[in-house]
């Protein structure tokens, strides 16, 4: 299809993974994991540093992601529960629990479309 | 499937190198060749895991990740999504309950690009009311080796 050689290709996709440009990577499946819900949280921050919250939500095993937003609420997480029961718990005792959680304000998935998280900051292990 | 701590062993060492071999992979958990050639193969044929490529969004020049919250009129949601589907620049969409009913997620190299995805693009589809952009500042954490298989074009 390039037209180059098998071994021109090896070396580059060895180059651009040494240079943590790209990654090749086994994805999981959601569901296959035994998760039923995936929810987006977004979280008010009040009388703590933003930046201590989201390291405490991103040691969460539940959560998948945490990002800092520009403007209030100040953080957004994405979580993922095995049921409703689930889900509960871990809104009003592991997120509730975490000092700085003001308010939470939640939105469900229930129909996923489209799922590529093709990008991501290789550059900083500690995110992924 | 069940998947059990094999498989889970199997799992997690493509993940960090999906390019490693597996007899690589059989050396490193000590455990035969064909026992993860075969596991892999179930799995793979399960769709409980899919190889991929992940690129460094820096250097591929995305600076702008943000979440789109749309509120689309009911009768309109399903082509909505469907044409937000075929869109390049929305890596992560789906139909939500909550404030708004679809939420997704938009990379792209700026600001103003992000501005014309949304208003040549999403907004004039029909039944769109309002629309909420809300810029991501830095990622705290971010699983990217989780995902829907099958869900994406």
């Amino acid at each position: 299809m390039l037209g180059v050689a098998e071994s021109t290709v090896a070396l580059r996709i060895r180059q651009l993974r040494n240079e943590r440009t790209m990654l090749v990577t086994l994805r999981r499946d959601l569901f296959s994991k035994g998760y039923e819900l995936q929810c987006f949280a977004d979280i008010s921050v009040r009388g703590r540093d933003v930046d201590e919250v989201a390291r405490d939500l991103a040691r969460m095993g539940e959560v998948s992601a945490v990002n800092v937003m520009l403007g209030s609420p100040e953080v957004s997480v994405t979580i993922s529960a095995t049921d409703r029961a689930d889900l509960q718990r871990i809104l009003g005792q592991e997120l509730a629990s975490i000092r700085g959680v003001a308010r939470i304000e939640i939105h469900t998935a229930i129909d996923i479309r489209k799922y590529q998280p093709g990008y991501a900051n290789l550059g900083n292990p500690d995110e992924n | 499937m069940k998947i059990d701590a094999t498989d889970e062993a199997i799992i997690r060492a493509f993940q960090v190198d999906g390019r490693q071999s597996n007899r690589e992979v059989s050396r490193a958990l000590n455990i035969s060749e064909g026992t993860v050639r075969q596991r892999l193969r179930k799995l793979l044929r399960a769709r409980a895991v899919e190889f991929d490529v992940v690129v460094d969004h820096a250097q591929v020049g995305i600076q702008f990740v943000a979440y789109v919250r749309v509120s689309v009129a009911p009768r309109h949601l399903s082509s909505f999504l469907d044409t937000c589907q075929r869109l390049p620049e929305i890596f992560y969409l789906a139909h939500v309950v909550g404030r708004f009913n679809v939420m997704a997620l938009i990379a792209v190299r700026t600001a103003v690009e992000a501005l014309e995805v949304i208003n040549t693009k999403v907004e004039p589809l029909r039944g769109v009311e309002e629309i909420e952009i809300r810029q991501v500042v830095r990622a705290a954490k971010h699983d990217f080796h989780e995902t829907v298989i099958g869900k994406h074009d």
